[in-house]
C-alpha cells in the first residue's frame, strides 16, 4: 500500500503545524454550547451542513477551547500550561481501507515495524478526531468506528490483536454534507444513530459579513456587500446551483479584493465561476455582482 | 293641337291600367310642359311618351322615369339638348326598358352637375357599351348609374379613354367591366393626382395581365385607404412596374401591401414604398417577404435602422438570392439575429430567464417573474405596459424601447426589475398596521377613522391603514412616493453597482412628468414630493404661499433616506405628508414661485405629533368632499404600485403554503373576490388596469383556496365521525385470495395504530396491448431531449470498468499486496492470498420501480400549455397538441426513462395503479421487473389510461414486495402521482382522508426497512401539506410544471443513481 504510506507521510510534515492562537470563529447559534456539553459527556458529534460553512473551522476552534491549541497527530511538546486537545483530521475517500484509519506493518530492513493510523494515534492521545466528508469512505470503513461510539470506547487492532482503549479526551467528530440525497451515498443509520448533530447553516449576512471582514481584510462595505452578493446567490439555489456560494468563496473575494482586483472581476472568479458552470446562470450571477458592486 | 289631342288620348288609353303613380307623374309633367306653349316640344314629349308606354311589359317604369326627370331637366337644358336627350332616352327605351329608366334617372343627376356637357360622350358610350345581350343590359345600367360622376374626376379624354377600356374589358367578361364600373369612382376619388397613373394601370393590365383586373378594383380602395394619401401615386408607380409580370400573383401582391401599409404608421409608408420599388426589378417573393416582414421590423427598430437592414438585405441578395429572400422573410438566423443587433429595444422575452434568476436571487426563489400582458408585442411605445409587483409575482413591461442602444435599454430593465423585486426584498406588502416604524413614532392608532367602518373587516393591514384616510386617493400617491422613495434609497445604499444607472433613469424619468407650476395645489404639492422623491434637486418650485408646508413634505419625506427605515415608516411618513397637504385649500389660485432647492438645509420646526393628529382630525372632517384630486401620473420605472392588492396577495399566498396557521383571520376565496371588485371600484377610473397577468394569478390563487377549502374541513369532524363510516365497518373481515395473479396485503389503521390483516386485495395484470407507434412518435417528438438524456447517461457510463482488487486470480499481481503479503509473514501474521487485481466491468447494480398514479384524476387537462416557456423541443411539442391530460406527460416521461434506462442497462419495472375499494387494488404492469424490453411493451406504453382511484398504500406494498424479490445493491421505488391517496374507504373527504395519508406513509416506511430507497415526484401544487406526513424523512418533489415531468424525472434518476 504504497499510496497510503505516502498520504501518511504527508501528514508527518505537516505535523509540526499547529495553532498557537484563537482561530477565528463566530458562533451562529447555540453550537459552542452544544459541542462543549457534548464533549464533556464524549457523545460523538456529527456536523451537517454544505461546503464551506465553517465545520472545519469550528472543530479547529472547540480542540483549542477545549483544550487550547491544536496539534496534528501529538500532543504539543511545547511547555504550554494549558492542557492540549490534539486534532485529528481525516479526509475520507472512496479508498480509504480499515488500516489506512488503524495502522499497518511497514517493512523496515529484514524486519516489519508497525505504524500507528491516525485514529489509533488520535485514540491513544486522547485527541478530537474528525473525519471529513464521511459519506465518501466506504461503508465497511466506517462499521471501523461502532466501538469507539458506544459505552465501550475501543479501537480493536486486528492486525495486533489488540484492543485499545479510548483515552480520556478522545472524541469523534464527523462532518457529512447531505447535499442532494443520493442513494449510493447515504450513511447507514447504525452509524448515523450513534452520534448527535449539529446543522451548520451559512450564516446570517450581519455575521457572515464580520467573518468576511475579519478573514480577508477588506472595508466594512466591501465585506457587507459580499455577504450581500452570497445571501442573494444562495436565493438561486431552486435554479440548479448545487450549492450557494459558500462564506469560504465570499472570503477568497475579499481576498483578492483586498489586494487590489476589481471587486467585479474578483468576485466573478472566486464566486461566480466556482459555484456553477452553466452559462444562463453565470450570466444571472454576474448581473446581482454588477448590481451590487461598482 | 289635333295630334296633340290624339296623342293624348292614346296616352291616357295606355294609362289606363297602370298604376296611380304614373298617372300622378303624368299629368304633373304635362301640366309644367303645356304651360310652356311650346307645341313642337310638348308633341315631341308627348310621342316620345306614347312611344315608350306602347313598348310594353316593363316599360311604365321607363315612362315613370321620364315623367318624373321631365321638368328638372328641361330646366336644365337647351330644348335642342332637351329632344336629344328625349330621343336618345326613346332609343334606349327600344333596346331595353330598364337602360332608359336608369338612363332617364340618373341623367337628372347628370345634368344638374354638368349642364349639357359631356351629354354627347356620355350618351354616346352608353350606346357603345350595348351589345344586345341580356348581361350588356346590366351593364348600361350601371354605366348609367355610375359613370356620371366620373366627370367629376376625369377630363373628358380621360373619361373616353377609361370607357373604351370598359368597352374592351366587356368584351372578355361583362362582369369584370361592371365591377370596373361599381368601383372606379371611389378609387380615383382616393388618388387626387395619380388618377392617370391609374387609369394607365387599368389598360395595362386589360393588355398584359387581364386576369388580376377583379383583384385591382377590389382590393384597390381598401390598399389606397391604407396609405398615406401623399404616397398613394408612388404606390400606383410601382404597381404599373409591375404589372406586366407574368410571374407575379398581383391579387397577393396587392394584399401584401394594403396589410403591410395598415400596420405601419403613415410617416414610414413613403420609405416603404421607395423600398419596395428597389425590389420590384427583382425576384417578386422577396417583394412580398419584405412587405410581410416590414412593419414587424419597424416595430423593432428606427426608420434610419430599417435603411441599414434593408441594405443589408438587398447586398445579401444580391450575392446570393436566396438568402436574400430568406432574410427580408426573417426566416435564416441571420437575419434574425442582424435584426437583434441593430435594433436598440430590449425584448422581456430575450432576457425574461436571466431577469427571472436575477429577480429569484435578490427576491428569494419563489419569485416569479411574468410579462405583464399576455399578449406580447402589440404595443410599440418605449415600455409596453407597466412594471408592477404583488406578492412574490413581479411584472416586467414585454419591452423596453427607451434609448438607443440595446445597454441603456437592459438597464433599464434591470433597473425595473430591481426597483420591483425591492418591493419584495424590503417588505412593501409585509406592513403591519401595529407595528412601530424604526424612524417615526407611531401615531397610526391615534388617528380616527374616518371611512365608517360599517361595512366590514379590512381583509390587509394595508387596506386598514388607508381607511384612515378620507382622501384615499391622495394618500394612496402619498404612500406610492415614500414607499417608492424608501426602496430607491435603500437599493442606492446596498446595490452600488445598479446606482449609476438607476440615478441616470431617475433623472430620465423626470422629463414627461407634468410642471409643478401648471397643477392645482395640492397637485402641484404631491408632483414636488414626487420630484424630490427622484432626486431631482434643482427647480424644486412651490407656491410662495405654501412655501412652509412644501418645505416640510420634503423634510418629512427626505427622513426616510435611512437604510434602517421600513414600510411602516413609510406609512408614517404618509401619515404626516397627508396631514399637511389636506390642509391646503385646492380652490387657491398660485401665481408666484419659488425655487426651494436651495433651502432645504434649513432647520425646521419640529412638527408634533399631536399637530399632525390635529391637522389630521379638521382635515377630515371639515372636506367639502372636494373629488377634484387628480392621481399623480405615474412613474415610468417605478411602475404601478398597488398596495393593498399586493399586501391581499402576499397574505393568501403565504397562507395557502401555511394552512394549519391562524384559523381566526383566515381570507376565504369570496373575501378575495369581494376585495377585488372594491379595489376596482375604489380607484375608479383605473377599474380595468388589472393586467392580464395579475388577472391570470388571481384566478390562480383563488382556485387553489378553493380546493384548500374543500380539504382543510374541519378536523374535529373528522375525528368525531370516525366510527360511523360504514365503509370501514360494515365489511370489516379479511379479503381471501380467490384467483391467481392476486395479492393480499396488510393495510394500516393509524387510528387503530395497527394492522388491518390481509386488508387489500391486489389484482395484478398486464396492462392491454396498443399501438407501439406511439413509443417511436414520442421519441421522435422530444429528439433534441432524447439526445441530451443519452449523453448525460453515458456520462454515467465510464464508471463501470473498474479495478478489483484482492482477487485470487486476475490480470497481474498487486504489487501492495504482495508487500503487505510479505509483512505479513516477517510478522507472523497469515498473510492473504488475494494478491491479485484485475479491471472488472462491474455492473451498476440499480434495480427501480416506477408506480404510475393512473388514477382518474390523471385524466385531467393542463390548463395552460402556453403559459410554459422552456426548452424547445417541448414546445414544438405543445403546438402540434395544445390539450394534453396529465396521463399523456406521465406516458411520455415513460417513454423517455424506458429509453434512457435502457440504454444503462439497469434493472427497472413500470407499473401502473389504480382501482376502487380495497377488495379491488388493479395493479398493471407496464413492464415487469425481470421482463426484456420488447415492442410488446411499447405497445403496453400507449394503453396507459386514467382509471378509478388512487389507493397507494397496496400498490406501494406491492411493488415493494417485487423489488424485494430482485437482486440489487441499490433499490428504487418512484412513485408518480398527482395528487393525495384516495379511495373509497380510503381518504372520505374530510372523513378518512388522514387515513390514506398514513397508510401510504407506512408503505413507504416499510419500503425503507427492505433497503429501497423511495421517492414521491407529484404534480399536486398543493401537496405540501400531506407530503410532508407521507414522506416524512424520504425525499419528495413536487412539480410545479407538469410539463417538465420527463426532464426532471430523469435528472432525479440520475441524481439518485450516481
Amino acid at each position: 500500500m504504497a499510496r497510503a504510506t505516502q498520504t501518511l507521510y504527508n501528514s508527518y510534515i505537516i505535523e509540526e503545524y499547529f495553532l498557537k492562537e484563537e482561530p477565528f470563529y463566530v458562533p451562529v447559534g447555540d453550537e459552542i454550547e452544544l459541542f462543549t456539553a457534548a464533549y464533556e459527556q464524549r457523545i460523538p458529534i456529527l456536523f451537517k451542513g454544505p461546503t464551506g460553512c465553517g465545520k472545519t473551522r469550528f472543530v479547529e476552534y472547540m480542540s483549542w477551547k477545549l483544550g487550547t491549541s491544536l496539534t496534528k497527530l501529538k500532543k504539543s511538546t511545547n511547555d504550554s500550561s494549558q492542557q492540549n486537545i490534539p486534532l485529528v483530521t481525516i479526509a475520507c475517500h472512496e479508498d480509504l481501507t480499515a488500516s489506512d484509519l488503524v495502522g499497518r506493518y511497514l517493512l523496515k530492513g529484514d524486519t516489519t515495524e508497525w505504524i500507528d493510523g491516525p485514529l489509533t494515534r488520535a485514540v491513544k492521545s486522547g485527541g478530537i478526531c474528525y473525519l471529513d466528508e464521511i459519506v465518501e469512505a466506504r461503508k465497511d470503513t466506517t462499521v471501523l468506528i461502532h466501538p469507539l461510539t458506544d459505552h465501550r470506547r475501543v479501537l480493536p487492532v486486528e492486525k495486533k490483536g489488540e484492543i485499545i482503549e479510548a483515552s480520556e479526551g478522545f472524541l469523534l467528530v464527523m462532518s457529512y454534507n447531505p447535499g442532494y440525497q443520493s442513494a449510493l451515498k447515504d450513511l447507514k443509520h447504525s452509524t448515523r444513530q450513534r452520534f448527535v448533530s449539529i446543522e451548520f447553516n451559512p450564516p446570517v449576512p450581519e455575521i457572515e459579513k464580520k467573518i468576511i471582514q475579519h478573514e480577508s481584510g477588506v472595508s466594512s462595505d466591501v465585506a457587507e456587500s459580499l455577504a450581500k452578493l452570497g445571501e442573494k446567490i444562495r436565493n438561486l439555489k431552486e435554479q440548479g446551483l448545487e450549492e450557494g456560494a459558500s462564506t469560504r468563496l465570499l472570503i477568497y473575494a475579499g481576498k483578492m479584493i483586498a489586494q487590489g482586483i476589481a471587486p467585479r472581476r474578483a468576485c466573478q472568479i472566486s464566486v461566480n465561476w466556482a459555484v456553477t458552470d452553466d452559462q444562463q446562470l453565470q450570466k444571472a450571477i454576474e448581473e446581482v455582482t454588477f448590481s451590487i458592486f461598482e | 293641337m289635333n295630334n296633340d289631342l290624339t296623342l293624348i288620348e292614346k296616352i291616357n288609353k295606355n294609362l289606363i291600367d297602370q298604376p296611380e303613380i304614373l298617372k300622378q307623374e303624368y299629368s304633373v309633367a304635362y301640366i309644367f310642359l303645356n304651360r310652356l306653349n311650346d307645341e313642337e316640344l310638348i308633341n315631341h314629349w308627348l310621342r316620345t311618351s306614347l312611344l315608350i308606354l306602347e313598348g310594353g311589359g316593363r316599360q311604365w317604369d321607363a315612362a315613370l322615369q321620364l315623367f318624373k326627370s321631365t321638368e328638372d331637366v328641361f330646366q336644365l337644358l337647351e330644348k335642342d339638348q332637351f329632344i336629344q336627350w328625349l330621343n336618345s332616352g326613346l332609343g334606349f327605351s327600344v333596346k331595353s326598358s330598364n337602360i332608359a329608366a336608369v338612363y332617364f334617372s340618373s341623367s337628372l343627376e347628370f345634368f344638374t352637375k354638368f349642364r349639357g356637357e359631356f351629354f354627347d360622350i356620355w350618351q354616346q358610350f352608353g350606346l357603345d357599351l350595348f351589345k344586345g345581350t341580356l348581361e350588356s343590359v346590366d351593364l348600361v345600367t350601371i354605366y348609367f348609374q355610375k359613370s356620371y360622376k366620373l366627370f367629376e374626376v376625369l377630363s373628358e379624354n380621360e373619361f373616353k379613354a377609361l370607357i373604351s377600356t370598359v368597352i374592351k374589358i366587356s368584351n372578355r367578361s361583362d362582369d369584370i367591366a361592371k365591377d370596373c364600373l361599381l368601383k372606379i369612382f371611389d378609387i380615383l376619388k382616393l388618388l387626387p393626382s395619380g388618377r392617370k397613373k391609374f387609369l394607365d394601370l387599368v389598360i395595362l393590365l386589360e393588355v398584359n395581365n387581364f386576369r388580376f383586373l377583379t383583384a385591382l378594383f377590389s382590393n384597390s380602395k381598401t390598399l389606397l385607404l391604407n396609405v398615406n394619401i401623399h404616397n398613394r401615386v408612388q404606390l400606383i408607380d410601382i404597381i404599373i412596374s409591375i404589372a406586366d409580370y407574368n410571374d407575379l400573383n398581383l391579387e397577393n401582391c396587392l394584399g401584401y401591401f394594403s396589410k403591410s401599409f395598415s400596420e405601419i404608421p403613415e410617416n414610414f409608408h413613403l420609405m416603404i414604398i421607395q423600398y419596395a420599388s428597389q425590389l420590384t426589378s427583382h425576384d417578386k417573393s422577396m417583394l412580398e417577404s419584405f412587405l410581410n416582414s416590414a412593419p414587424f421590423v419597424l416595430k423593432k427598430i428606427s426608420d434610419i435602422q430599417f435603411a441599414n437592414w434593408f441594405n443589408k438585405g438587398y447586398s445579401l441578395y444580391l450575392e446570393n438570392p436566396q438568402a436574400g429572400i430568406a432574410f427580408f422573410a426573417l426566416e435564416s438566423a441571420n437575419s434574425k439575429q442582424f435584426l437583434d443587433e441593430i435594433s436598440s429595444g430590449v425584448d422581456l422575452k430575450n432576457v425574461l430567464d436571466l431577469l427571472k434568476m436575477y429577480c429569484q436571487a435578490l427576491g428569494g426563489e419563489d419569485v416569479a417573474v411574468e410579462s405583464s400582458t399576455a399578449t406580447g408585442d402589440d404595443n410599440i411605445s418605449w415600455v409596453s405596459t407597466e412594471s408592477s409587483s404583488y406578492g412574490n409575482m413581479v411584472f416586467l413591461p414585454t419591452r423596453i424601447d427607451r434609448y438607443n442602444s440595446k445597454f441603456e435599454n437592459y438597464s433599464m430593465f434591470k433597473v425595473v426589475a430591481t426597483h420591483q423585486v425591492a418591493h419584495i426584498e424590503y417588505g412593501s406588502f409585509k406592513f403591519d398596521f401595529l407595528k412601530s416604524g424604526n424612524v417615526f413614532n407611531n401615531i397610526r392608532q391615534q388617528v380616527q377613522f374616518s371611512t365608517s367602518q360599517e361595512e366590514k373587516q379590512p381583509l390587509t393591514d394595508m387596506a386598514k391603514f388607508f381607511n384612515l384616510f378620507s382622501e384615499k386617493q391622495l394618500a394612496l400617491d402619498i404612500f406610492t412616493i415614500t414607499e417608492d422613495f424608501r426602496l430607491d434609497n435603500r437599493v442606492l445604499i446596498e446595490y452600488k453597482g445598479i446606482s449609476n444607472s438607476y440615478k441616470k433613469i431617475q433623472l430620465d424619468s423626470l422629463v414627461n412628468r407634468p410642471d409643478i407650476r401648471s397643477l392645482p395645489p395640492r397637485e402641484s404639492l404631491i408632483e414636488l414630493l414626487l420630484r424630490y422623491s427622484l432626486n431631482q434637486n434643482d427647480k424644486l418650485f412651490s407656491s410662495l404661499k405654501n412655501i412652509h408646508q412644501a418645505k416640510n413634505i420634503l423634510y418629512i419625506l427626505n427622513q426616510l433616506r435611512n437604510n434602517k427605515s421600513d414600510v411602516e415608516d413609510s406609512a408614517e411618513a404618509t401619515l404626516r405628508i397627508y396631514s399637511i397637504i389636506i390642509s391646503i385649500d385646492q380652490n387657491d389660485n398660485q401665481t408666484s414661485w419659488k425655487d426651494i432647492s436651495n433651502d432645504l438645509d434649513e432647520d425646521l420646526p419640529y412638527i408634533d405629533d399631536s399637530e399632525i393628529l390635529h391637522n389630521l382630525d379638521t382635515g377630515q372632517n371639515d372636506f367639502l368632499k372636494d373629488d377634484d384630486y387628480q392621481k399623480m401620473k405615474d412613474v415610468e420605472y417605478r411602475g404601478d404600485f398597488k398596495p393593498e392588492m399586493g399586501q391581499l396577495i402576499t397574505d393568501v399566498q403565504s397562507q395557502l403554503e401555511n394552512p394549519q396557521e391562524n384559523d381566526s383571520d383566515k381570507i376565504t376565496k369570496e373575501m378575495l373576490e369581494s376585495a377585488l371588485e372594491q379595489n376596482a371600484d375604489s380607484t375608479g377610473e383605473d377599474s380595468g388596469d388589472l393586467s392580464d397577468g395579475l388577472k391570470a394569478m388571481i384566478q390562480k390563487l383563488s382556485m387553489e383556496m378553493m380546493n384548500q377549502e374543500q380539504f382543510s374541513a374541519d378536523p374535529n369532524k373528522m375525528f368525531s365521525e370516525k366510527s360511523s363510516d360504514s365503509d370501514l365497518s360494515d365489511n370489516s373481515e379479511s379479503l381471501k385470495i380467490h384467483e391467481e395473479g392476486t395479492f393480499l396485503y396488510d393495510e394500516w389503521d393509524f387510528k387503530v395504530r395497527d394492522y388491518r390483516v390481509d386488508w387489500c386485495l391486489v389484482k395484478e395484470k398486464f396492462i392491454s396491448e396498443g399501438n407501439s407507434e406511439y413509443y417511436d412518435r414520442t421519441l421522435l417528438e422530444y429528439s433534441s431531449m432524447v439526445t441530451k438524456i443519452k449523453r448525460q447517461f453515458e456520462q454515467i457510463t465510464p464508471e463501470m470498468y473498474r479495478k478489483v482488487r484482492k482477487l485470487d486470480d486476475g490480470e497481474e499481481i498487486d504489487i501492495d499486496d504482495v508487500i503487505e503479503a510479505m509483512i505479513d509473514i516477517k510478522s507472523g501474521v497469515g498473510p492473504s492470498e488475494k494478491l491479485y487485481w484485475k479491471r472488472n466491468k462491474v455492473q451498476r447494480d440499480v434495480a427501480v420501480l416506477f408506480l404510475l398514479d393512473t388514477s382518474a384524476s390523471t385524466a385531467e387537462a393542463i390548463s395552460d400549455a402556453s403559459s410554459y416557456v422552456d426548452s424547445s423541443n417541448i414546445e414544438s411539442n405543445l403546438s402540434r397538441t395544445s390539450y394534453k391530460r396529465i396521463i399523456d406527460v406521465e406516458k411520455e416521461a415513460v417513454v423517455l426513462l424506458i429509453n434512457a434506462i435502457e440504454s444503462l442497462g439497469d434493472m427497472y419495472g413500470i407499473y401502473g395503479f389504480s382501482g376502487y375499494g380495497r377488495e379491488n387494488v388493479e395493479f398493471y404492469t407496464v413492464k415487469d421487473i425481470e421482463e426484456p424490453f420488447s415492442d410488446t411493451i411499447k405497445g403496453r406504453v400507449e394503453s396507459i389510461s386514467p382509471l378509478h382511484a388512487t389507493r397507494m398504500g397496496p400498490a406501494i406494498r406491492h411493488a415493494t414486495t417485487k423489488l424485494d424479490r430482485v437482486d440489487a445493491r441499490t433499490k428504487l421505488l418512484f412513485l408518480i402521482s398527482d395528487g393525495r391517496p384516495q379511495d373509497r374507504g380510503y381518504s372520505r373527504e374530510g372523513v378518512e382522508k388522514e387515513y390514506g395519508v398514513h397508510d401510504t406513509k407506512m408503505a413507504l416506511d416499510e419500503a425503507k426497512n427492505k433497503n429501497i430507497n423511495a421517492f414521491c415526484l407529484t404534480v399536486d401544487k398543493t401537496g405540501h401539506d400531506y407530503l410532508k406526513t407521507m414522506c416524512q424523512d424520504m425525499a419528495y418533489e413536487i412539480l410545479d410544471d407538469i410539463h417538465i415531468l420527463p426532464e426532471r424525472l430523469l435528472y432525479l434518476y440520475r441524481r439518485l443513481t450516481t
